[in-house]
């Protein structure tokens, strides 16, 4: 019995970041996250969930670190939603869905494109792109 | 009525650039000169990059151009800046059948700690893991309390647990592939990664 309460407990323990999908390492100038029609303000250390679109203006930067250790940086006037993201190895379950509606990002892969390259996948509104790695920037006009 | 003229013409031109929606796609090698593979699709046609500083524009997927690392720094200057740095791994090793770490793991703890203060880490996951040695829910267990006891030496020395992922596997995802049963120091393990 005393191991099952430390299982709930344990389970519980690892749920504070369970939802988050990536978190905000690097910050510059004037972004925001629009989440369900409100904007959040971006800080060094903020939560970013599935579905979150990260908006930023001129001279404004935003570098992510996701749960699976892929790393995007998003440079000035871009708009880039987290259309669908999954990485659950144990269930091998994995997707990495994202659009660059507008602007830039740089993108270096971690272990989802490694697990299972035909989960990440980049769209514009005018191409996709398909992501088997590793380092590559996208450019939006 | 000139003047008017241009600049409905010069409207006509951003607005014209503003629809068209070029998409520039540029493949980077790693740091260790290694290179992947992106597949660009646009309206059924497909091209394929897959060499370091190849570069492609929806404009024309016909024409693929090599481009030098001097242009992408100068162009791509600040979101080669925002780039957050590489994860960094520590690996540690526990004795058979036990949340005790080995002599040569407990001593690099300190390490690890130190990394985490001068690095402004904000996130650790910390993983667990066992051999094949004992049954699986015996082992899920057992990584279990592995993964705690790093994530408790983590809180005494001061880290907040907040910014604390803790998971655990059981004998999944060995670093050496073994038969069931079989007791393997490398795989009795708990993985760091600070971010």
């Amino acid at each position: 019995m005393k191991i099952l309460y430390l299982i709930i407990y344990f389970g519980l323990f690892s749920l504070i970041l369970a939802n988050e999908v990536a978190f905000v390492k690097k910050s510059k100038g004037d972004a925001f996250i629009l989440r369900d029609t409100k904007e959040f303000a971006i800080n060094i250390g903020t939560k970013v969930f599935e579905k979150d679109t990260i908006i930023t203006k001129s001279k404004s930067s935003v570098g992510l670190i996701f749960k699976d250790n892929t790393r995007i940086s998003i440079g000035y006037n871009s708009r880039f939603e987290i259309e669908k993201y999954l990485f659950e190895p144990e269930k091998n379950k994995e997707a990495f869905v994202t659009n660059l509606t507008k602007g830039s990002m740089e993108c270096i892969t971690g272990l989802i494109s490694k697990v299972n390259p035909k989960a990440f996948k980049i769209k514009t509104k005018t191409a996709t792109m398909g992501i088997r790695g590793t380092h590559f920037i996208i450019k939006v006009d | 009525m000139k003047q008017f003229l241009f600049i409905i013409g010069l409207m006509a031109v951003f607005i014209f650039n503003g629809c068209s929606n070029k998409v520039e796609v540029l493949l980077l090698p790693e740091k260790d000169g290694s290179v992947g593979k992106i597949i660009v699709i646009q309206n059924s046609k497909e091209i394929i990059l897959d060499k370091p500083w190849q570069r492609v524009n929806t404009a024309n997927l016909d024409k693929i151009e090599l481009i030098s690392k001097e242009s992408v720094e100068s162009d791509f200057g600040s979101l080669l800046d925002a780039m957050p740095k590489d994860v960094k791994n520590y690996r540690f090793y526990f004795k058979f059948g036990s949340s005790d770490m080995v002599d040569k793991s407990a001593g690099k703890f300190n390490e690890i700690v130190k990394h985490i203060k001068d690095n402004g880490i904000l996130r650790i996951d910390v993983i667990g893991y066992t051999d094949r040695a004992g049954d699986d829910a015996y082992n899920k267990k057992l990584s279990m309390f592995r993964a705690k006891k790093i994530v408790n030496m983590l809180k005494a020395k001061g880290v907040d647990e907040k910014i604390i992922s803790l998971e655990y596997y059981g004998e999944a995802n060995p670093v050496v592939q073994t038969a069931d049963g079989v007791p393997r120091k490398v795989n009795r393990r708990v993985e760091v990664t600070l971010k």
